[in-house]
């Protein structure tokens, strides 16, 4: 059964403004003229967070060599992307990372996702846990 | 952020993705600039594969995507700029205006060299 967890972790509330403006953006990239905004400079509908293209994701597919049933950790997964893209080529398990829980809850809608809000800095999860990880935009 | 993935990865396991950073030598003024033109964390001061690796990780892949994530970029500015009305009606003025500035400014800064983007593989 997946599931989705939120875990507030410590300087949350430093992270408060950030949040708020993520919220917007993704709730805001849910709007049909956000979508056509990807359709008109792409080419194509991924929900697209950040500038990793169809391509690219593939590209990281293919270096994670992954299996179907292992588990794949993405970090930062705004709506999902590319990890989605990732488990759907390969049936790995997968989990969503991230801190606005708008994004997770689209991410979740997209394709079969354990969704765990959370910063990258300080990840709730036991040590030895995942088979690989993905992240796109995250470590700037 | 790297080192926390290092913990949860299994030992094997491998960790892909992109990454928009700073390349190395830039001024301080320079870096000061590309904190203001990129995303507000952006490295300043060391590769993306040196933080890597003093993560613990082995970098198998570093290579450079600045072209692709250019014409990304230009690709979503032209969009933004064309589906305007739309966009404004859609989002709002102020999540519009601050939208096409941030995508600008990314442009800006790759077209200055000091944006870039990579990807960068590594294993545990």
């Amino acid at each position: 059964m997946w599931t989705g967890i939120r875990i507030h972790p410590k300087g949350w509330d430093v992270m408060e403004d950030k949040n708020k403006f993520f919220e917007l953006k993704y709730a805001a990239a849910l709007a049909r003229a956000a979508r056509r905004v990807e359709e008109a400079a792409l080419g194509e509908t991924v929900g697209l967070n950040g500038y990793t293209t169809t391509a690219e994701a593939q590209t990281l597919c293919e270096h994670l060599g992954l299996k179907a049933r292992t588990a794949l950790l993405d970090v930062g997964a705004g709506h999902g992307w590319p990890g989605s893209h990732v488990a759907e080529m390969t049936g790995c398990r997968l989990v969503s990372t991230d801190i606005p829980w708008e994004a997770l809850l689209v991410a979740q809608l997209r394709r079969e996702t354990a969704v765990v809000q959370a910063r990258g800095g300080s990840l709730p999860f036991r040590g030895d846990s995942f088979d690989a990880i993905v992240h796109a935009d995250v470590l700037c | 952020m790297l080192r926390e993935c290092n913990r949860v990865l299994k030992p094997g396991g491998c960790i892909a993705g992109y990454v928009i950073h700073t390349p190395t030598g830039l001024t301080e003024a320079q870096a000061r600039r590309a904190a203001d033109l990129g995303p507000s964390e952006v490295t300043a001061s060391t590769s993306p594969e040196v933080l890597t690796q003093a993560a613990g990780l082995t970098v198998v892949v570093k290579e450079d995507v600045t072209d692709v994530f250019r014409a990304t970029c230009a690709a979503l500015v032209v969009a933004h700029r064309d589906l305007e009305d739309e966009l404004r009606a859609d989002e709002g003025e102020d999540f519009y205006e601050e939208e096409r500035s941030k995508k600008n400014a990314m442009l800006q800064g790759i077209d200055e060299g000091i944006l870039c983007r990579s990807l960068v593989v590594a294993n545990k």
